[in-house]
């Protein structure tokens, strides 16, 4: 069951195009929030019981502790890398990624190529018409 | 749930997407269920070995990273389309699904200059996994290491490298093996592609396995014959005999046995 508030952040989260982690950050992440956040992603939503359990078949040496996993899923939070939804016994957890960033070539290059492009194709059309 | 299998290479051309092609279709031909997709969205090449034209083409990639279609919209499933290829036909019954990138320019330039939601991305490399009940996600990707590449890496099961044994390759190269073994990801291995027959194949991997400290997977020669296919079936499918394709089922094999 998500409550209003989650329905309100993840409509917030969609429009906000700098929230959410890039793979660049992710791939810096300290190695227990992003094993956690590497599960997180595959899984897609998982209540912290789930994500133990998963956690638990991670190889030792490389195996966070409950109370690891717990404080790594607060800072990922506070970052809005990790997005918690409901309430007490139902809370999970879900990944959060930052949207692509749109291409920084200068918008009068995409207005060419795209111009270019419907020349090209309706050219086309006419030597098929034609041919 | 099935392996993601991210296929890489730092530089371009060195055999990405006809890698990628047949190792699908081998392990599709031994009985997995097996999925492609092609994250390559600036310059999508894979559909080309599956006869996937722009007429062909379904719905893409790029419309439901747009929220317009579901995945299930997206995938292509090969053994519907065999066309006359005299290797994809053996793909006959087989389930292999490509779920590919748009190759309308226009579809491109606008992604492109859009951007997109990433956690789209992701959901749908899982909802591919789960609802076609996949052995194995492979995803085919745009050289170097860039966003997509980083993601994809990060979310693999396994990851293969591919590259050539040339000077050129290796520094390249050494920086993704580095990224990856800084990713943890479970399982990592090095595919020689290109490689000039007159070599000693044996001492190519043993060089390669040294330098790296990777396992190689398979060493496969460059050919001709390939570039005679002309890209337009699945090379060992078609010519199951060949050197390459030989050599190119030895990497398969090595593949599934990972557990
Ligand atoms: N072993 C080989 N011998 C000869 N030609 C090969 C061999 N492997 C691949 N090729 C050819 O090299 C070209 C590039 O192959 P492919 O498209 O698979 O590479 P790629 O890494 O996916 O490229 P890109 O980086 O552009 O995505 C193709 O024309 C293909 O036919
Ligand atoms: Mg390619």
């Amino acid at each position: 069951m998500s409550g209003v508030f989650d329905r309100l952040s993840k409509k917030l989260g969609e429009k906000d195009d700098s929230s959410g982690i890039s793979p660049l950050d992710l791939a810096n992440l300290p190695q227990a929030q992003r094993q956690l956040m590497r599960i997180l992603l595959r899984e897609l939503e998982m209540s912290l019981s789930a994500l133990m359990g998963l956690v638990e078949e991670l190889p030792e040496g490389k195996r966070p502790t409950q109370a690891e996993v717990e404080e790594a899923l607060k800072s990922l939070a506070l970052e809005g890398w990790v997005i918690k939804m409901g309430e007490d016994a139902q809370i999970t957890y879900k990944a959060n990624l930052r949207r692509k960033a749109p291409s920084t070539l200068a918008q009068s290059i995409w207005s060419t190529l795209d111009a270019r492009i419907g020349e090209a194709k309706e050219s086309g059309l006419k030597k098929d018409q034609q041919g | 749930m099935g392996k993601i299998v991210s296929i890489h290479s730092f530089r371009g051309g060195t055999g990405k997407s006809n890698t990628t092609a047949n190792l699908a279709s081998q392990m599709a031909l031994a009985g997995k269920r097996v999925g492609i997709v092609d994250t390559d969205i600036a310059s999508p090449g894979i559909h080309v070995l599956f006869g996937l034209d722009e007429k062909l083409m379904g719905h893409t990639l790029n419309e439901y990273l747009r929220g317009e279609v579901d995945i299930h919209d997206v995938a292509f499933r090969v053994s519907d389309h065999l066309g006359d290829a005299e290797g994809r036909k053996k793909l006959a019954g087989k389930d292999l699904w490509l779920f590919p990138s748009s190759i309308n320019g226009r579809e491109i330039s606008r992604i492109l200059h859009d951007g997109y939601d990433v956690n789209l991305l992701n959901q749908g490399f899982q909802s591919m996994r789960k609802e076609f009940d996949l052995d194995y996600l492979f995803i085919d990707t745009h050289p170097g290491v860039g966003e997509e590449t980083l993601l994809s890496m990060i979310l693999s099961d396994i990851l293969v490298i591919i590259l050539r044994p040339d000077q050129q390759d290796f520094q390249g190269t050494a920086v993704t093996v580095d990224i990856a073994r800084s990713l943890d990801i479970p399982h990592l291995r090095l595919v020689v592609n290109k490689a000039l027959s007159r070599y000693d194949f044996s001492q190519i991997k043993a060089t390669v396995e040294q330098t790296y400290s990777e396992e190689v997977a398979g060493v496969l020669p460059l050919t001709e014959d390939m570039v005679e296919n002309a890209s337009s079936d699945i090379f060992s499918l078609r010519y199951p005999d060949h050197p390459w394709s030989q050599a190119m089922r030895g990497v398969a094999e090595n593949l599934l046995a990972i557990p």
